[in-house]
């Protein structure tokens, strides 16, 4: 029995030596032997045939949580790109907020399925009266005052945001989108903004100054679209 | 020797699992496999293997799923909720809150991904314009927005069938009753339209919401 124990105890320490090559058989009268391939006359015993399985491992650690839920539509141009986040969602129109690189905030801007859509009610305000120099607008509605980033408003072919404080300005011109896309008015001149220009002089608005950035910068093909996630 | 060969044997294999086959211990110390062990034999246990490793960590969860969804009548879900407006409205003695809702829904029927509008009475808003001065002839609906947007009056769907163009109208088929002048084959109120029929339509193919399997009245249910 010591002798046996003695054993099993070197077989512990030297075991794992034979795990990749042993085979276990069995000889005719039960006799169990390790060796490279079972001979002739003796039977492969299956490894596991003896004992009882270990017990089973820890509980493996808890899944990373799941993405949260997302609107479920986006918003893609002709080419499929995609627009960016949806702030607002009407079936016919929505609110994006739209990153590029060469622009150096992300602008929330109104589109809808034909593109860009110009606002003909906003007049944008400069202090020389050739419509050049640092546009300046009037201040957002207390509504797109909430929201980050910017709200961009579209005149023409350019989106403008609001870089800066309220002030009186005295202005010598101010610049507007013809509703409807129409001609420039006769006293006006048109810009190569797809407005128009109109010399006004000496009146003074509480305006804001504004960065204008093209709209082709973003590289956007109308229609634009909604689809599912 | 022997010996220290059925050792090595056993710390290779014996802790492994347990089968039909025993291990027997015989009188001169030898250890031999057998159906069972004879009488002389001595049952010779192995000790349990060690125990496994820990469980490799469970899957990621799945994405959340949006959870302002429109229901039918019957629990059936018809989608996510895409666009919720709310209106007050008086019962009774109580003011109560419905909304007025877009849900994106989906069957082969539709073609796709298309929208349905819900008034705040749960019921499907529907629009469909003629050329013909009394509803009669092929229908057009509105197909200006993102997404085709389906139109329903009584139990018919009106489902946008191609890119929408610009036309003219002359009659309107609505769902709810208000300066109507006649009444559509589908049960809907049939008025003059006297336009212009602004934005792009589009000719339209019909379904039923019963096809679809859906039964108004609907609503918007939440977290």
């Amino acid at each position: 029995m010591r002798r046996l124990g003695a054993c099993a105890a070197i077989a512990l320490l030297v075991g794992p030596l034979y795990t990749a090559h042993g085979a276990l058989c069995q000889g005719k009268g039960g006799q169990l032997f390790a060796r490279e391939s079972c001979r002739k006359r003796e039977r492969a015993i299956e490894p596991g045939t003896f004992g009882d399985p270990g017990p089973d491992g820890a509980v493996g650690g808890q899944g990373a949580p799941g993405d949260p839920a997302v609107f479920p539509l986006r918003l893609v141009d002709a080419n499929d790109v995609e627009l960016g986040r949806i702030v607002q969602f009407y079936p016919s129109g929505a609110t994006v907020e739209i990153a590029n690189p060469n622009v150096p905030t992300p602008l929330v801007l109104f589109v809808i399925r034909s593109g860009f859509q110009s606002e003909s009610n906003v007049g944008l305000y400069y202090q020389g009266n050739d419509c050049e120099g640092v546009p300046f607008f009037p201040p957002p509605s207390d509504d797109e005052s909430t929201i980050v980033p910017p709200v961009a408003r579209v005149i023409g072919t350019a989106a403008y945001y609001s870089t800066g404080m309220l002030q009186n300005l005295t202005y010598g011109a101010t610049e507007f989108f013809p509703s409807g896309g129409a001609p420039c008015p006769g006293s006006t001149t048109a810009t190569t903004r797809a407005t128009c220009c109109s010399t006004t002089g000496g009146s003074t608005s509480n305006v804001g100054p504004a960065a204008r950035v093209l709209l082709s910068v973003f590289g956007l093909v109308p229609p634009f679209r909604a689809v599912l996630r | 020797m022997r010996a220290l060969f059925l050792g090595i044997t056993l710390s290779l294999f014996g802790a492994l699992g347990a089968d039909a086959a025993v291990l027997c211990k015989t009188r001169g110390d030898a250890l031999v496999a057998r159906e069972t062990c004879r009488k002389k034999d001595i049952p010779f246990a192995v000790e349990p293997g060690p125990q496994g490793p820990a469980g490799s960590p469970g899957a990621k969860g799945a994405t959340g799923r949006w959870p302002v969804r429109v229901v039918d009548a019957a629990g059936n879900d018809v989608g996510p909720a895409v666009y919720l407006e709310w209106y007050l409205v008086l019962s009774g003695p109580s003011l109560v809150g419905l909304p007025i809702a877009y849900a994106v829904a989906q069957h082969p029927a539709l073609g796709g991904a298309v929208l349905l509008g819900i008034d705040v009475q749960g019921n499907p808003t529907g629009a469909v314009y003629y050329a013909s001065s009394d509803c009669t002839g092929p229908a057009v609906i509105r197909a200006d927005g993102f997404m085709p947007v389906v139109e329903v009056i009584g139990d018919t769907v009106f489902v946008p069938s191609g890119p929408g163009a610009p036309a003219a109208a002359s009659s309107e088929g609505l769902n709810f009753n208000g300066g109507c002048s006649g009444v559509t084959p589908r049960g809907g109120c049939c008025r003059p339209f006297t336009g212009p029929l602004s934005g792009a339509v589009a000719e339209a193919t019909t379904t039923t919401l019963g096809e679809l399997g859906l039964t108004r009245p609907f609503h918007a249910v939440g977290p």
